[in-house]
């Protein structure tokens, strides 16, 4: 059975409630099983980039960055919407390992076990600005994972001895009604090592991580091997899939949207995660050699030349390969390919509400419904 | 700034910027490398005898706090260059971002035993802190590798080749691919930049060797893409004996891993005995190792990798430590101490193994 989650945008200018209904609304589609909200300090848009004739919001809101601590709103999601599953992202650097995993079993308890935790290596645009070190990522990951292993399983207090944690006598209590689930977030091969090695799954971009259905049956096939080898239960390990679209029935919008400066620069920036991707593919690089979004785009700190150098550099053709585009059906079509592999989790992420009209807000909410019960249908 | 305040008295030779190290940055790195209590109260920094080629590096000695628990007594710190050129190289080459990723998020599942980290700076202000090997014998390079700390080496990579061959861990983005454009373009032509120093050798190295590294050279590039040839695995990828250092009971600990990469396993066991190992310690016992070595990978769960699978490589691989030698003549321009062991021992060994004619 296929599980559909949609990501939430967090947003302080916005009033909660409206969070609220929009979590309402999902649930009561009955074809929405989760939604995910995102631990984000900054969002992917240049300061430069942020003006009402690029993104119609930017008229009534100064920033997109004003989100909001994903570990207090996920309990007032709850509280609205029962029965959606709860996923959070964050990262393995700003939270230590004993408050992360309390705040796990905490948000695990509240909902009757169906709490899940897509932890990553983290961004720098979480990270520098505001004094985490940028270098430490995956040994964090490491720790935490394993941290996260002795904290379910050892039924007393433990010792670890990691990279950069250190436990002595450790313990969150003997509690076990519920537990959460931990993904790894991202790709690469150190990731994926620790994934398969200790946690429960992971969720991987598509087309920005693994470009094509292949792609992503191979790294399938290639994880719960390894997962396997590791002397752990292949069948459970769940991998879900994160899918970049831009949903609009009119191809006038998507069309309209290639040209948008901000769609153009998160193109670029996240189309591909690994840069080497955009050349495999014989497109040119939109951005400087060595350059990758999650260590070097910082929102508040990148120069007016290399935004304007990126947003010129990203054709069309970057655009279009780095989202699906089209209307519900049309995008359902182009992800199920992805999801044959036996991925069972998947969750749309459409940008286009950034930069379009909020007068379509409510219909975009209704697109991603569609949707996702398109996907249901396709896959069951 | 005095050491009384805190700065540092600085030895001539040492780069402004670690001369300039904040004690409190100091301080405050070794007390999320193991040492949670430590209280710096001043620092100095000496050149080391060998200074970094494409960084700067130092030792710095650091004095605590009476009251507070001590710390290391010295650490090796290294930082970018900070010059047009050499911070040029460091950008395209990626040297300290890659070190700093090797003992920032790898080291510690690297089965090659490395100095403990210290301190995790950008590479631009604040430097990499490791361990000091003061007190560890220093391999030679020039001087040549014992045959016992040659087997010892043999046996440490063979236990860190098997452990990751043909891992996914090889294609991880900070690991060097050697057939890269970049990395192998700037290889072959350092190779052909020193070639016309060769002739200078005639009177060491049989003519027929020379000869065949002057065919050879234009077509360097084939030479690394056989040599990158699977099977692949983690190689330290700069190994010459100047790059390890060992404990009093004989472990090899490696030093430098700008370089770290992925290709066939006897790309480290080639250039570590063809490039630091006197050429009659190489003719008598450079076949033993290597049979070492395969045992090791035997033992350490490779399969489907026949002895004549090894010596053939092995012997397409020494042409890589060559490569170098050759290069370090260029870059040298002249005879003598480091450049005639690099140059001549793998000249001799790859005209002994006939290893000119596997490409």
């Amino acid at each position: 059975m296929l599980e559909t989650c949609v990501g939430v945008w967090t947003d302080r200018h916005f009033p909660i409630e409206a969070m609220a209904e929009q979590c309402k609304a999902l649930q009561d589609s009955g074809v929405v099983d989760g939604v995910l909200i995102p631990d984000q300090l900054a969002g992917f848009i240049p300061r430069q980039l942020w003006t009402p004739e690029n993104a119609p919001m930017a008229g009534a809101i100064a920033d997109p960055d004003s989100a909001m601590d994903a570990f207090m709103v996920a309990p007032y999601v709850h509280a609205a919407a029962p029965r959606l599953n709860l996923h959070l992202t964050t990262d393995s650097v700003r939270r230590g390992p004993a408050q992360l995993i309390q705040s796990m079993l905490t948000l695990a308890h509240m909902t009757g076990g169906r709490a899940n935790f897509q932890i990553g290596g983290g961004e720098a645009k979480q990270l520098r600005p505001f004094g985490y070190p940028t270098n430490q990522g995956m040994s964090r990951l490491k720790d935490l994972l394993q941290i996260y292993r002795a904290m379910l399983d050892d039924q007393g207090p433990f010792d670890f001895e990691g990279k950069r944690w250190s436990f002595s006598r450790a313990f969150l209590g003997g509690a076990r009604q519920h537990l959460p689930t931990v993904w790894g977030l991202g790709g690469g091969p150190q990731l994926t090592d620790y994934v398969t090695s200790w946690a429960d799954g992971i969720a991987i971009a598509v087309p920005n991580a693994l470009s094509s259905p292949r792609a992503v049956a191979d790294a399938v096939g290639e994880m719960r091997d390894q997962v396997e080898r590791k002397g752990r239960d292949p069948e459970s390990f769940r991998i879900g899939l994160w899918a970049t679209v831009l949903i609009h029935p009119d191809p006038a919008a998507i069309e309209s949207a290639c040209e948008n400066p901000v769609i153009k620069f998160v193109s670029a920036a996240t189309g591909r995660v690994d840069s080497r991707q955009w050349k495999d593919e014989g497109l040119q690089l939109p951005f400087p050699d060595g350059w990758a979004y999650f260590k070097d785009l910082l929102p508040y700190n990148t120069s007016d030349q290399l935004v304007r150098d990126i947003v010129a550099a990203t054709t069309e053709e970057h655009v279009r390969r780095a989202w699906m585009t089209g209307s519900p059906s049309e995008i359902a079509d182009q992800i199920t390919p992805y999801l044959e592999a036996g991925i069972d989790w998947v969750m749309p992420i459409d940008y286009l509400p950034v930069v379009g009209d909020p007068v379509e807000a409510p219909a975009s909410i209704g697109w991603m419904i569609e949707l996702c019960a398109a996907l249901k249908k396709a896959v069951g | 700034m005095t050491v009384e305040e805190g700065g540092i008295a600085a030895g001539p030779q040492v780069s402004p910027r670690l001369q300039a190290l904040d004690r409190k940055w100091v301080e405050n790195e070794l007390r999320s490398h193991g040492y949670p209590d430590v209280e710096v109260a001043a620092l100095r920094s000496t050149p080391l005898a060998t200074p970094g080629a494409v960084g700067d590096i130092a030792r710095i000695h650091i004095e605590y706090g009476s009251a507070a628990p001590a710390g290391p007594a010295t650490v090796i710190a290294k930082i970018r260059g900070a010059d047009e050129q050499r911070a040029g190289m460091d950008a395209a080459m990626r040297l300290y971002e890659r070190e700093l990723w090797f003992y920032s998020e790898f080291a510690d599942q690297c089965r090659l035993a490395s100095p403990r980290c210290l301190g995790e700076g950008d590479g631009t202000t604040t430097p990499l802190l490791l361990q000091d090997l003061a007190d560890m014998r220093a391999g030679d390079q020039v001087a040549g590798m014992p045959v016992a700390d040659a087997g010892r080496i043999v046996d440490a990579l063979a236990a860190q080749h098997a452990a990751f061959w043909e891992s996914p861990l090889c294609d991880e983005p900070h690991v060097v691919q050697p057939t890269e454009p970049l990395i192998a373009g700037a290889v072959a032509q350092l190779v052909n930049s020193g070639v016309p120093a060769l002739r200078e050798y005639e009177d060491r190295a049989p003519a027929g060797a020379i000869d065949a590294v002057e065919r050879l050279a234009p077509r360097w590039m084939d030479v690394l893409h056989a040599c990158a040839e699977g099977p692949h695995t983690l190689l330290h990828n700069d190994l010459r004996l100047d790059n390890v250092f060992f404990t009093d009971d004989g472990t090899p600990v490696f030093v430098d891993w700008q370089m770290i990469g992925a290709s066939r396993g006897t790309q480290d066991v080639g250039n570590i005995l063809a490039g630091s190992m006197n050429i009659e310690d190489l003719r008598q016992h450079w076949e033993p190792l290597l049979r070492r070595y395969h045992d090791g990978l035997l033992a350490g769960g490779v399969r489907d990798y026949s002895f004549d699978d090894c010596v053939r490589h092995y012997r397409q691989t020494i042409l890589y430590p060559l490569g170098q030698g050759i290069a370090l003549v260029g870059a040298l321009a002249g005879r003598g101490g480091l450049a005639d062991a690099a140059l001549l021992r793998p000249l001799l060994h790859c005209h002994d193994l006939d290893a000119f004619t596997t490409i």
